[in-house]
């Protein structure tokens, strides 16, 4: 036996006695005390957890209607984003003085520290595109590009203070949707899906529609699940052709067939979920089924054609095209029939004045023309089928646009146009045990700043909340050893719009 | 004010005797044993300081007894104890020097005085009750009141909100701004701005007002660190200055608006905010027997509490495929603890509706676009709670005028689509004053703009 054996047989049993050192008798008892220690700990500092929800997820069945903690006003969601964020100063925001200012030189004091998308050097202001007037009983200003949502202003509550600190497309719109704007958390939609189900068995309770030609800039992470079962991810649904892509079956493949196979699969399924115990198993067992249901129910709630004609004629619908209205109509369907969450994207609102359909006195028009008359057929569409009380509708974007007119690469652009704004920008809720015809927050002169009001995008994620019936600070989900909200750590009911 | 800016440092200054005696007799004590003779030489230093600091505690503690208001009693045993102990920490330091036989018996009763001194101390700033309130069994502060009506508004509706959030600051232990809210005297007495509430007149009594403030404002009450009071509080303080501001007032004889009802209605059960309990019955009722549910259930039949932990519920119909006398056999298996029906969109028939007749508790019944005729909805004239009925896009007619108006709680009505005519809905507006009937068949003008895409100006190339 060489030296080298030697060392060899000392090192190993060292690091068995380092081993045994862990088993003995006193080592446990002293981790024991510790653990003690730490478990007594935990025991007083569990004031910690009071506040955190259960799980309410029931992997048999994840989407059976569940109870709000408390009575909340609305049972569903319909929340039109327009994606690419339209200018408040041509719709919603009416600044006169902003027109006397028009074509001067933007301050130093408005550009100090300032950091824009495009604007380089020195922009110039830009007056506001459109006429305004006061509108209904409440008297709410509103843009000419909006006057058939004038005449239903006394429903809406505007929020004209809205701020964020995105100003890319992406992260903005992740923000707002999903409280972060890094990729990763559920989206609104899905923790509402979560954490009420969806009272129609045969319907995915998230629905989401897009329009204007695009996916929102964030993808479909804007209403993916996150850490949430990915049953509660939002289920994209097209307006054009089949609603869901592949939901025929096959030729040559009956019912029968079909149900068989699933049936077939799901055997394998619930075997795979015995043997691996994944919860995921059994989501994907009931999405088969409700795929297998929706291959009956989707075709038929999804088509708009057997909608009576005054209806078309109302939402400015075409069947058969992929458009905005169409999508609106749809989203008054969903609901109709106990869809949770309906999510609309329009894309398009960019408007730098790039070109003639990005300018805000062209493009921007013509974009307003395409939402006005079917959201405002969807208000009172709703209200006279008795779902207004019950249905929140939310209008909004990822953020606002600048009082200065876009200098790209301090270039004078071809078209009047505007540079992103997250400082402040507008949006509106109504129905759903919101108090119509009022406004909350107040900007600047020129809707550069906030005077008062200021409302976060978690502001605006914690009313929806409890416009539900939810908590925001106690509806939570544990991931990775932590309670997670959609509001992450900030948020105020907005109280003074809520009826 | 000289003299109150040095009283103000008596928090400061107090704090450090208590704890320097404290160590002191520790070390005392510990020195007794071999083992740590060694620290018996710290014992005199600390003694020393510690009397030093009590000195100081008990000037500044006399300027701030002088400057602001507490409560007489308290503050005249903590004043002389106070005072005992710093001189019994002196006569500690001297018997400790002199090596006095019985200095373990003097420091023992120095510590039983720092004890009882702190306590009393901590009494006049957090409240007498601030040490026990933990343990004793208040876990809802809320006191159930049987029968709100007969109830005196003062006693049994006021006091406890102002005991709760105002009496630690104006009450018997202390009186900020020479404020006292805990005896109706005291009350209308006011504080040394004056008084603090006219009767009738809530909106110029200070009172309310300064609950109103914004928090962030310097005079808004409470403190912003402290407890605030609800909305539903807040509303209860205006209506009880609003009805007189009497002491002796029982709540049937006030007005009350519908909002304040809620609040009041609250009382009677002790949980759930004033808002649920407009929309709950408030009497309690059973659940609903898993069985029934899960036959419920496997109709396709969605039954959910109406809020979290309630036993009343709201069944949606939406997914049954086929809907057949058996399933409103189970569903009138449930009347007690039905609120709210979804039958829109089903097969639903108008004998079916005749097994919801004993529903009772029912208030939102919804029928829209489904075969329902008149004759469905007589049956609904036994709904004596039912305050939301959507029978849109149905074959109901103006003749079914006097089914609704027997429903004598119905508060919304959505008729579109329906064949009432308008003469019917004046009818009915007539029978029912104050009801909400929706007819819809809302209309959208054509517009210029809905046409006409708007376009660029020609753009000169030349």
């Amino acid at each position: 036996m060489t030296q080298k054996d030697l060392y060899n047989q000392r090192l190993v049993k060292e690091a068995q006695k380092a081993v045994m050192q862990h088993h003995t008798r006193r080592h446990f008892i002293k981790e024991s005390a510790m653990g003690f220690g730490a478990i007594a700990l935990g025991g007083l500092l569990g004031g910690c957890n009071t506040s955190t929800s259960p799980n309410f997820f029931d992997a048999t069945n994840p989407l059976a209607p569940k109870a709000p903690p408390f009575l909340g006003k609305a049972k569903s969601v319909i929340y039109l984003h327009m994606a690419g964020a339209p200018s408040q100063l041509e719709m919603f925001s009416y600044k006169p003085e902003l027109a006397k200012l028009d074509g001067l030189d933007c301050p130093p004091s408005l550009l100090n520290g300032k950091k824009f998308a495009f604007i380089r050097g020195v922009p110039k202001m830009l007056g506001p595109q459109a006429s305004f007037k006061q509108y209904g009983e409440s008297g709410i200003w509103l843009s000419e590009n909006l006057p058939h949502l004038s005449t239903v202003i006394d429903d809406v509550a505007v929020l004209q203070a809205v701020t964020t600190d995105q100003f890319n497309h992406a992260p903005a719109q992740l923000l707002i949707h999903t409280g972060t704007p890094r990729l990763g958390r559920p989206s609104m939609g899905s923790w509402v899906t979560y954490g009420l189900g969806s009272e129609n068995k045969n319907l995915p309770g998230f629905v989401v529609l897009t329009s204007g030609g695009n996916n929102p800039d964030a993808g479909k992470s804007v209403w993916g699940s996150g850490f949430l079962p990915s049953v509660y991810q939002g289920v994209q649904c097209r307006s054009e052709g089949d609603p869901v892509l592949f939901i025929k079956d096959p030729a040559g493949m009956d019912r029968d067939i079909r149900k068989a196979s699933i049936d077939a699969i799901n055997k394998v399924n619930e075997e795979s979920y015995t043997e691996y115990q994944d919860p995921e198993t059994l989501s994907r067992i009931s999405q088969y089924e409700l795929a297998y249901k929706m291959q009956i129910s989707v075709p038929g709630v999804m088509d708009i054609s057997t909608e009576p004609d005054y209806i078309h004629e109302m939402y400015g619908t075409k069947p058969g095209e992929s458009c905005f209205a169409n999508n609106v109509l749809l989203a008054r369907k969903l609901v109709e029939k106990g869809v949770r969450f309906v999510q609309l994207f329009d894309w398009g609102w960019d408007t730098h004045g790039d070109s003639a359909g990005n300018a805000v006195d062209i493009g921007l028009k013509n974009k307003c023309r395409k939402i006005d008359r079917p959201i405002t057929a969807l208000l009172q569409d709703l209200k006279q089928r008795g779902l207004l009380d019950e249905t929140l509708v939310v209008w909004g974007s990822e953020f606002g646009r600048t009082p200065m007119q876009e200098n790209r690469e301090g270039k004078t652009m071809p078209f009047k146009g505007r540079d992103h704004h997250g400082e402040a920008f507008s949006m509106w809720m109504a129905g759903g045990g919101i108090k119509g015809g009022t406004t909350y927050g107040e900007t600047d002169e020129i809707g550069y700043n906030i005077v008062n009001g200021k409302v976060e995008t978690f502001d605006v994620q914690a009313t929806i909340l409890n416009q539900l019936g939810f908590d925001h600070e106690k509806f939570t989900y544990e991931s990775q050893g932590r309670n997670f909200r959609l509001t992450d750590l900030s948020g105020k009911v907005i109280h003074d719009i809520i009826a | 004010m000289m003299s109150v800016f040095i009283g103000r440092f008596h928090p400061v200054f107090v704090h450090l005797p208590i704890g320097i005696l404290l160590f002191a007799a520790l070390l005392f004590f510990a020195s007794k044993k071999q083992k740590f003779a060694a620290v018996s030489t710290a014992v005199a230093p600390a003694l020393a300081l510690g009397s030093f600091f009590s000195i100081l505690s008990c000037i500044t503690g006399y300027l701030l007894s002088i400057s602001d208001a507490y409560n007489e009693g308290i503050v005249f045993k903590h004043q002389w104890l106070g005072i005992a102990t710093a001189i019994t920490s002196i006569v500690c330091y001297i018997a400790y020097q002199k090596k006095f036989k019985y200095a373990g018996i003097l420091i023992t009763l120095l510590m039983t005085l720092i004890i009882i001194t702190g306590h009393n101390g901590g009494s006049l700033t957090h409240g007498e009750d601030y040490l026990t309130a933990p343990l004793s069994n208040s876990k809802s502060d809320k006191k159930v009141i049987a029968n709100i009506n007969e109830a005196v508004v003062y006693k049994d509706v006021i006091e406890p909100i102002l005991a709760a959030k105002c009496y630690s600051c104006h009450g018997d232990s202390k009186q900020k701004g020479k404020l006292r809210l805990d005896l109706p005297n005291y009350i209308m007495q006011g504080g040394e701005e004056g008084k603090v509430l006219t009767p009738f007149q809530p909106g110029s009594s200070e009172l309310i007002n300064r609950l109103l403030l914004a928090t962030s404002n310097e005079e808004h009450m409470p403190p912003k660190e402290k407890p605030q009071l609800s909305k539903d509080e807040v509303a209860l303080l205006h209506w009880w200055i609003e009805s007189g501001a009497s002491f002796t007032e029982v709540v049937k004889n006030t007005k009350q608006t519908d909002a304040i009802k809620g609040v009041l209605a609250a009382f009677s059960t002790g949980d759930a905010t004033a808002a649920e309990q407009t929309q709950l019955p408030a009497q309690k009722v059973s659940a609903i027997s898993s069985d029934l549910l899960t036959e419920l259930n496997k109709q396709g039949v969605a039954v959910v509490p109406i809020v979290n932990e309630s036993n009343y519920v709201r069944a949606n119909l939406i997914g049954v495929e086929t809907l057949s006398a058996n399933t409103f056999q189970l569903l009138s298996k449930i009347s007690d603890q039905l609120l709210q029906l979804n039958a829109s969109f089903t097969t639903i028939k108008d004998e079916h509706l005749s097994a919801l007749s004993n529903c009772k508790q029912l208030k939102q019944l919804e029928l829209n676009g489904t075969s329902i005729t008149n004759k469905g909805l007589a049956s609904l004239a036994a709904l004596e709670n039912l305050e939301i009925l959507s029978i849109t896009q149905t074959k109901a007619t103006a003749e079914g005028i006097s089914s609704l108006t027997a429903i004598k709680n119905l508060k919304k009505v959505f008729l579109y689509n329906t064949s009432f005519t308008s003469a019917a809905i004046a009818q009915l507006k007539q029978k029912i004053p104050g009801l909400l009937i929706d007819t819809g068949g809302y209309k959208l003008p054509i517009l210029v703009t809905d046409t006409t895409e708007a376009k660029a100006l020609e753009i000169k190339t030349n």
